[in-house]
């Protein structure tokens, strides 16, 4: 007997985990202790030393970027929550690192209005440019006043806490700034070009 | 018109548990009654599905530990630190209870009473449950090549089958990670190289070779066997993963 | 081939059977798929699955490249296999 296409048959005494909406996190979401490790290739390995990044204006015009010059940038402490849209939530987590308003203050950012993070080992995201700016987003190097781990996203990874976790790239090695917007990684295969957690922007159709 | 070839179509099947058997302290074996089970191939691994009365569905992946041809059913299950489907399978299911299986699935990590070659199986805890379903049918068959087993175990309570292992005498080799039962001369730590040559068929022999268990130690056992000279086209994998979703 | 202390995060294609079997109607792990980057042919179960996150994504064993990646909402399922050449599909006897 196939069940597929007709009411699920439910197991006796099974729950899953809670799914009690807590009205301090976006629908859909619960808090975890861990920080769970979500990943789409093989985990970079980039030294603090090695590690570059190049921001690209509409124009073409590149300004790289390493280690040593992002750090004699203003640096700030961040405690923020995070939401993947995988359904997990962590609160208060803490990170330090440098708005990324900072690295884009000098380049001509004439036309535009959107941002395409790319990572080392090939991961894109979109994110609209004045998202990244006012102190809403940066690149963060320390997380719990430890260097960040490579499987967290080490040496340097962006971190833009008001949008799904997806759109903080792990390994962050370039910032392209784009006239139109322009769909990433997770972008391409249905999630949201914005993907805000409050208003649960996961996927764009359904 | 030319006639296309016609593929079995997978869909979810009604599953009653008929029996759980307690493994360890972690982990129960749970035979299942599905209509109309069209066998499996020893190896092969089910998905089963988990539905709570609100809706919310769970799906997760398990090995077969059933012989092939035996006609049974039956998934050994692991608890995973907070995983909600082996939490309730191995804690909380009675016989009675309902789940949906998908399978069975894999046409790769799969090994056939026709393989007339010698087999070399390599176990990483809980990776040892689709290796016992390839010693059950292997065994049940009174196939005539050899059949070896080296299970690394972090601890003697972690042993799965146990009493099965055992009757395999010299066939089976069981190395100890974490603790190492009393009277034991070998300290408890990861399987070496040296070991690893010394308890398994020489790679002369041209065994097919299956290795299961933690990502981390496939890798480690892939490295060391083809250094012994196994033919990489010969060894099989799976890896299963310490899942990091919540 | 991993870096010392980095654990390496992939399973095998073989993990994801069940997904795949839901996109192509039946088991293709034992399906030979070609690398479109560096031409490999390897069966789909020999893949590196990347399972936890937002979606799954199969990579070429031998180059790390993307063969399959497919993300699913509660009634659309978005698919791109531009990495992947060619799939080979045996019926078994």
């Amino acid at each position: 007997m196939t069940s597929s296409g007709t009411q699920p048959l439910v197991s006796e005494g099974f729950s899953g985990r809670m799914r009690v909406q807590d009205p301090a996190l976006p629908p859909g979401q619960h808090l975890v202790d861990r920080f769970p490790v979500m990943s789409a290739g093989p985990t970079p390995v980039v030294h603090r030393r090695a590690w570059e990044l190049t921001v690209t204006t509409p124009s073409g015009r590149q300004t790289p970027w390493d280690f040593a010059g992002l750090t004699r940038l203003p640096v700030e402490d961040v405690v923020a929550d995070l939401h993947c849209v995988t359904r997990w939530s962590r609160s208060g987590t803490r990170w330090r690192g440098v708005p990324v308003e900072a690295l884009l203050r000098e380049v001509d950012d004439a036309g535009a209005r959107y941002v395409m993070a790319h990572s080392y080992g090939g991961y894109t995201t979109n994110v609209p440019l004045e998202d990244l700016l006012d102190g809403r987003a940066w690149l963060v190097f320390d997380h719990e006043d430890e260097p960040l781990s490579a499987e967290h996203g080490g040496p340097v990874r962006l971190l833009v806490p008001h949008l799904y976790l997806w759109k903080s790239a792990k390994w962050v090695n370039g910032l392209t700034l784009m006239s139109h917007d322009a769909p990433g990684f997770w972008e391409s295969l249905g999630y949201h070009l914005y993907g805000d957690p409050w208003r649960e922007q996961r996927h764009s159709r359904d | 018109m030319a006639r296309a070839a016609t593929l079995p179509r997978l869909t979810w099947q009604s599953a009653t548990l008929t029996q759980v058997r307690r493994e360890s302290s972690t982990a129960s074996t749970l035979r299942l009654d599905v209509a109309g089970w069209p066998g499996h191939r020893a190896g092969q691994h089910v998905d089963v599905r988990l539905t709570a009365a609100d809706g919310y569905t769970a799906v997760r992946p398990y090995s077969l530990a059933s012989a092939a041809g035996s006609g049974l059913v039956e998934i050994t299950v692991a608890t995973t630190p907070g995983g909600e489907v082996s939490t309730y399978l191995v804690n909380d299911a009675v016989a009675g209870n309902h789940v949906e299986v998908r399978g069975p699935l894999g046409s790769w990590f799969v090994w056939d009473v026709s393989d007339p070659d010698p087999v070399q199986l390599v176990a990483g805890g809980s990776g040892v449950v689709p290796l016992m379903s390839m010693l059950r049918t292997h065994g049940s068959a009174g196939h005539p090549a050899p059949m070896r087993l080296l299970y690394s175990v972090s601890d003697p309570e972690q042993v799965l089958y146990a009493d099965e292992v055992e009757q395999l005498a010299h066939a089976a080799t069981v190395l100890h990670t974490r603790h190492s039962p009393p009277g034991t001369a070998r300290p408890p730590g990861r399987v070496t190289p040296a070991e690893v040559e010394e308890h398994t068929l020489p790679a002369t022999s041209r065994p097919s070779v299956f290795v299961c268990g933690p990502t981390g130690f496939v890798e480690a056992m892939l490295t060391v066997l083809t250094g012994l000279g196994h033919d990489p086209e010969r060894i099989r994998a799976e890896r299963y993963g310490e899942r990091s979703s919540p | 081939m991993s870096e010392p202390g980095v654990v390496p995060r992939h399973l095998d294609g073989n993990a994801a059977a069940g997904a795949l079997a839901e996109l192509f109607g039946t088991d293709i792990t034992g399906a030979m798929g070609t690398c479109t980057a560096c031409g490999n042919r390897a069966a789909m179960a020999e893949t590196h699955a990347y399972v936890d996150g937002p979606g799954v994504v199969l990579r070429c064993h031998a180059c790390d490249s993307v063969l399959m990646r497919w993300a699913t909402s509660r009634r659309t399922t978005w698919l791109e296999m531009s990495g992947l050449r060619s799939i080979e599909i045996t019926v078994a006897p």
